[in-house]
């Protein structure tokens, strides 16, 4: 008879403990969802930071290699430079086979 | 006490049950009159809409080589409700952003939530802000457009507005492919107006902007502006433009304009050196011309090259106005007529050809209508029907007056005399394609339509080399390479509409090798000073380009070219045999 009041009790604070313990494991839940949302944003910001950053340096690669950049830039060094004439240019031939021929002859 | 409790906690009881009561018919009332409202207002509070931009397409010349692509920038704004020392805040700001302090001040001092300070600012710039560490101020990402090679090739790229729309050149007419489609991320923002990352509800992804392949040739665009900044700059010349094409297939390979601008600070620069003067403006092309009227002469076989015209020692009076040759000539051969640019010489043989045929063949050469380009602007020139032509105006025409045209349409024409009689249709995009390379539109080159004979392209090459081998284009002759083309030197009109007499546009219109053609290249300058012929102002630019376009194609210099020997021999007599031939003529 004594026991029936005390398993009610124990039923009631077992429920209790066990609303509580969801209720903490949901909270828990949300902050660690929170938590990996923001290291995901902070990745995802460093990430975006390089990616821009890349863009900003491929950008001004692009303006030193202009044709347009260089040419001021040489003409500001006064470095003169023009196309070879013909007599000017070598051709030199890649095939072994005739190297070999005219090394024979 | 005892007995009045029960009494007083029953009408505690009858009042919580009716504020109870009164609850659930405010309840009643919220959830079936106002949920809706009251609802909007609450999401609106919490809800957040992220907009993902989308990245602007690039554009690349025929090597793949970019000319406009999009990096990222901070732009930098204030809440000023959130700025505490106004003054003290504008006076840093001042310093890092380069601006006025009362500028600042004003904008920090208004009872606004949100308010720029500075838009797409450079790395440098946000680091100076953002050591300041002021409260209220922040910064946010937005896509800029840039162009690495600054002017060059500004006329054909166009530029675009502060929201990267296109508002000139192919940045506006093909905006819809490279802008992209917006992208949309719905979340959730906190008390301080923060996103709370993880809880994004849904999230529509941006498309990025479809990439673009251009006909042109990024070196060869840089030699031809060069060029052209020489030319134009040493003739003090009001305007100035060039075209560089293969006359095979019309692909634009380069296209400039003086004066130009820097693409990268459009504001900056006036409306008028935006104006892409190749395709915008019309002239009237002055003796440029004469290759119109001399093609339909010989395709329509009523004048041979050897045929013979008395040139009046330089003055003809016809229809009661006197016409006049820059140089006096006597009789001179048709090729002739054309070598030394003889106004008479042409006007009496275009008599042989009537208004109908002449006009006939304008058309065929594209005048007066648009040929198509993918540039935004462009206008038709004017020409018009016979039926409205005064007894001058076949004369007129046939050298280049009362007709206007535009650079890219002697350009074109001049592409059918070196591709053999094809009037081309001018190129400049070669292709759109997605991020992946995949193609999206393929701009294939246009069939080309027979306007002229082979046999008469090939007469028409063999005289446009005599006139730069020894006519009025000797300035333009480039050892070894052989070019050919034609001079031209119109009067422009004054706004009394009479010729004036200081006022001129020189071209010239080329291309090179006379024999194989490879390149076509178009020169105007828009009133030069102090010499105004096309064949002093505008013939050394093309030589110059030539040779540099002959080198960079590394086709090497032929030393004796036996065709052009055998055509000397038969018809020019050498450098100067023409000239001693036409003297002997007089004589």
């Amino acid at each position: 008879m004594d026991k029936k009041p005390n398993n009610h009790c124990l039923k009631i604070l077992a429920a209790i403990v066990m609303v509580t313990f969801v209720a903490l494991a949901y909270v828990n839940q949300q902050a660690l969802m929170y938590q990996m949302g923001l290291k995901v944003k902070q990745n995802n910001d460093v990430y975006t930071k390089l990616v821009d950053h890349n863009k900003i340096l491929v950008y001004n690669v692009l303006n030193l290699r202009s044709p347009v950049a260089l040419e001021r830039k040489l003409l500001t060094k006064e470095v003169e430079l023009s196309m070879p004439s013909k007599w000017q240019v070598v051709k030199i031939d890649h095939s072994p086979k005739k190297i070999v021929l005219k090394g024979k002859i | 006490m005892y007995k009045g409790t029960p009494s007083r906690i029953r009408k505690v009881l009858y009042a919580l049950i009716i504020a109870f009561g009164l609850l659930c018919v405010r309840l009643v009332f919220v959830q079936l009159g106002a949920a809706k409202p009251l609802s909007d207002i609450a999401s609106s509070q919490y809800r957040l809409v992220v907009s993902l931009l989308p990245k602007r397409g690039v554009i690349y010349d025929r090597n793949l080589k970019e000319l406009a692509i999009t990096i990222n920038l901070n732009s930098i704004f204030a809440e000023p409700l959130k700025v505490k020392d106004k003054g003290l805040a504008s006076e840093k700001l001042a310093d890092a952003l380069g601006v006025s302090r009362n500028e600042i001040y004003k904008k920090l001092s208004q009872e606004k939530g949100f308010a720029w300070l500075a838009r797409k600012v450079s790395p440098d710039i946000v680091r100076s802000v953002r050591a300041l560490n002021i409260k209220g101020i922040d910064f946010i990402k937005e896509p800029q457009r840039v162009y690495p090679n600054g002017a060059m090739a500004s006329h054909i790229l166009g530029f675009t507005d502060i929201d990267n729309n296109g508002l000139e050149g192919l940045e506006l007419r093909f905006n819809k492919y490279l802008k992209g489609v917006i992208g949309y991320r719905y979340a959730v923002r906190d008390a301080k107006q923060r996103e709370v990352p993880g809880y994004e509800h849904k999230e529509i992804q941006p498309v990025d902007g479809d990439n673009m392949v251009l006909t042109i040739d990024g070196l060869i665009q840089s030699l031809a502006e060069s060029e052209l900044e020489d030319g134009y700059k040493k003739y003090h010349a009001k305007g100035a433009c060039i075209i560089v094409m293969d006359p095979y297939t019309g692909d634009i390979l380069a296209l400039s304009n003086r004066p130009n601008f820097d693409p990268n600070n459009a504001n900056a620069s006036p409306p008028d050196s935006r104006r892409n003067r190749a395709i915008c403006d019309f002239f009237e092309p002055g003796s440029s011309f004469k290759i119109i009227a001399a093609s339909s002469l010989l395709e329509e076989k009523v004048v041979k090259p050897s045929d013979k015209f008395f040139c009046e020692n330089g003055e003809y009076k016809w229809c009661g106005h006197t016409y006049h040759d820059h140089t006096p000539h006597g009789w001179l051969e048709f090729r002739d007529v054309i070598k030394f640019s003889s106004n008479i010489g042409t006007m009496k043989a275009t008599q042989r050809l009537g208004p109908e045929r002449l006009y006939k063949y304008i058309k065929k050469f594209g005048f007066g209508a648009k040929t198509g380009v993918e540039l935004p602007g462009e206008v038709n020139g004017i020409t018009t029907n016979p039926s409205t032509w005064s007894k001058l105006s076949l004369c007129s025409i046939s050298m280049g007056q009362e007709v206007t045209v535009t650079a890219i349409q002697l350009a074109c024409a001049i592409s059918a005399l070196a591709n053999g009689g094809n009037l081309v249709k001018p190129r400049i995009v070669q292709a759109i394609q997605d991020k992946t390379g995949r193609v999206i539109e393929k701009f294939e080159s246009k069939k080309p339509q027979r306007v002229i004979s082979e046999e008469t392209a090939k007469e028409m090459r063999n005289i446009l080399r005599g006139v730069v081998d020894s006519g009025t284009a000797e300035l333009a002759d480039v050892e070894g390479y052989f070019p050919a083309g034609k001079t031209g030197t119109a009067q422009k009109v004054e706004s009394n509409g009479t010729y004036s007499h200081s006022k001129f546009t020189a071209s010239f219109i080329g291309f090179v090798p006379y024999d194989d053609p490879k390149f076509v290249i178009a020169v105007i300058m828009d009133e030069p000073r102090p010499f105004y012929y096309g064949g002093v102002v505008c013939a050394p630019v093309f030589k110059k380009i030539a040779g540099q376009l002959m080198s960079y194609y590394k086709i090497y210099p032929k030393q004796q070219d036996n065709s052009a020997m055998s055509f000397l021999s038969s018809g020019l007599k050498g450098k100067n045999g023409a000239k001693r031939e036409a003297k002997k003529n007089n004589r």
